[in-house]
């Protein structure tokens, strides 16, 4: 996807290539994440920023990239932190954002809010470990690497998550 | 409901999610201003922005999960852990009443050792914080939560300081290693606090190995943290976060600190670690102001109390509560003792529903300037 920008970069030129490179898809990674897209945004700013000030150290627009990748991770779990449980959440939550796009095909509109509706419940690591698996589509590897795990532990998240999905969604019917 | 089907749900729900305009910009304002990320951040509502449900900044689904702040059961034993060699910090590390749930049933005024009723955590709920391996056990139905200080570094880059938060995290045993293993690891979880303001200095990726507590002492095995490129008073201030987080559980009043197993006489090449370490005076490391609660992204009733400490040579602090950018309250707070000494003081506060945004700080003494701010955006419902 990405080359190794080249060495001559400033810290200036490599965040305004790498937001144009990665920008969207780490909002949309930290929104299905977080289910907050304006926490979501500050969260990829923040991370940008940071990256700003360890460029020197990193110089290689791979290596950025799973930098960024990790600092959402990490303050998505931070974020994560605050959530309060609402018992009354799924009875109280609101539909979701706008109507889906036209391209959503087959699947009806109510499945699909049921599905992400599910996928607000799961414990944080199932949800990363599915989100990253299944959205970013990273190998069981990369993703026990970006969330700092064992293979065995991505795993068993990914099988919990899968399962618990399933459960919830047969409990729709 | 199968692999691909959620694969096309992702999808069709990322396609969504549109990033509002202005972000380079901002990033760029922020690199330029020598923000290094910690992210000091004005509340934003951008028109774009979805509808967000109930419960503030960070409202949403059901949290259990790593560190997840919730409601539970506090097992009274759990929390009044009466032992000998209890040392008593200073400023009370004491349970304070949690951060304002939704939905929470207590007023603002609620007692420290108030026992509510709650939710248990479900089977399966991940113990707190941290990427829990294999072998880590779940919390199981009898688990308990409570609310334990942790510390991060705050105020300006240059010259951090010590801020503190109450974090309600889920607990196996409630002995005081199963407290320090909660606290660190929630500490180590992530870059900064609930309060992005509030920095955590420990490199990316540092993992407790184990905690162990005897005579008093706990011994704090790290693994993932050998280099890490800061200068020597945030690496001072890192080791002082730690041993105030750790010894902040009864019990425990000093820590050793390894890495990856073995002893280390210096850490990072900047500070002196053998032997046993224990808190350094408030007065070096503490911030001079915290705006202990409510906490930042707190949801409160409309009538609450603001809680302020202070290590102030007038014990004189100052309390400004604006909504956006209106300033809607502005006090002097006289606290209860002046410096060295740390004071506190509480200030009963009406408002309307709505966000606002707290901050409590010093005026200086030798220039009139406005100093060592403390800003919590909380939710009044």
């Amino acid at each position: 996807m990405t080359r190794p920008g080249p060495p001559q970069w400033s810290a200036d030129e490599a965040i305004s290539s790498l937001f144009a490179a990665h920008y969207r898809p780490l909002v949309r990674l930290a929104t299905l994440l977080l289910h907050d897209q304006g926490a979501a945004e500050e969260i990829v700013q923040d991370g940008y920023v940071a990256l700003h000030g360890h460029w020197s150290r990193l110089r290689d627009a791979d290596r950025a990239l799973g930098y960024l990748r990790t600092s959402v991770l990490n303050r998505c779990r931070s974020a994560l932190r605050h959530r309060r449980v609402v018992t009354a959440y799924l009875a109280g939550a609101g539909p979701v954002a706008d109507a889906p796009s036209a391209e959503s095909g087959a699947l009806d509109l109510l499945q699909h809010d049921a599905v992400m509706a599910a996928l607000r419940t799961l414990p944080t690591r199932q949800r990363e470990a599915l989100v990253l698996r299944y959205y970013l589509d990273l190998s069981e590897a990369e993703t026990a690497d970006l969330m700092g795990v064992s293979r065995g532990a991505v795993k068993s998240h990914t099988f919990r998550g899968l399962a618990a999905l399933k459960q919830r969604m047969g409990a729709e019917r | 409901m199968n692999e691909e089907m959620l694969r096309r749900v992702l999808a069709d729900e990322a396609d969504r999610i549109e990033p509002g305009p202005g972000a380079l910009p901002e990033i760029q304002r922020r690199t330029a201003a020598g923000d290094r990320g910690g992210a000091w951040r004005r509340w934003r509502r951008p028109a774009w922005s979805p509808p967000r449900f109930a419960g503030g900044r960070w409202g949403g689904w059901s949290p259990l999960a790593a560190g997840a702040v919730t409601v539970a059961t506090l097992s009274v034993a759990a929390v009044v852990v009466g032992l000998a060699s209890t040392v008593v910090p200073t400023p009370s590390d004491r349970v304070e009443p949690p951060p304002g749930a939704v939905g929470a049933h207590r007023s603002a005024s609620a007692t420290p050792d108030e026992v509510r009723p709650g939710p248990t955590p479900p089977d399966g709920a991940a113990a707190p914080s941290v990427g829990t391996g294999p072998g880590t056990p779940a919390a199981g139905p009898t688990a308990t939560t409570a609310g334990l200080p942790v510390y991060y570094l705050g105020g300006d880059p240059g010259r951090p300081r010590l801020y503190r938060e109450f974090h309600r995290l889920w607990l196996h045993d409630g002995s005081a290693r199963d407290r320090a293993t909660a606290a660190l690891r929630n500490l180590l979880d992530g870059p900064v606090g609930m309060d992005p303001d509030y920095r955590n200095p420990w490199p990316v990726g540092t993992d407790l190995r184990e905690v162990t507590v005897a005579d008093g002492v706990a011994t704090v095995d790290l693994a993932g943290a050998a280099d890490n490129d800061v200068d020597e008073v945030t690496a001072r201030l890192a080791v002082q976060q730690l041993v105030w987080t750790v010894t902040a559980v009864p019990g425990i009043s000093g820590l050793r600190l390894r890495l990856d197993g073995a002893p280390v006489d210096r850490l990072w090449g900047r500070v002196d670690t053998s032997g046993v370490l224990r808190r350094a005076p408030a007065t070096e490391v503490l911030a001079p102001v915290w705006l202990i609660s409510p906490q930042h992204a707190d949801t409160v009733n409309r009538s609450f109390q603001v809680h302020i400490a202070g290590i102030l040579p007038e014990a004189t602090a100052q309390l400004r509560i604006q909504r956006g950018t209106r300033t809607v309250r502005e006090q002097f707070v006289t606290l209860s003792i002046a410096g060295p000494a740390q004071g506190e003081a509480k200030v009963a506060v009406t408002l309307p529903p709505g966000r606002y945004t707290l901050t409590a700080y010093a005026i200086s003494l030798a220039d009139g300037t406005e100093q060592f701010l403390d800003d919590h955006t909380v939710t009044v419902r």
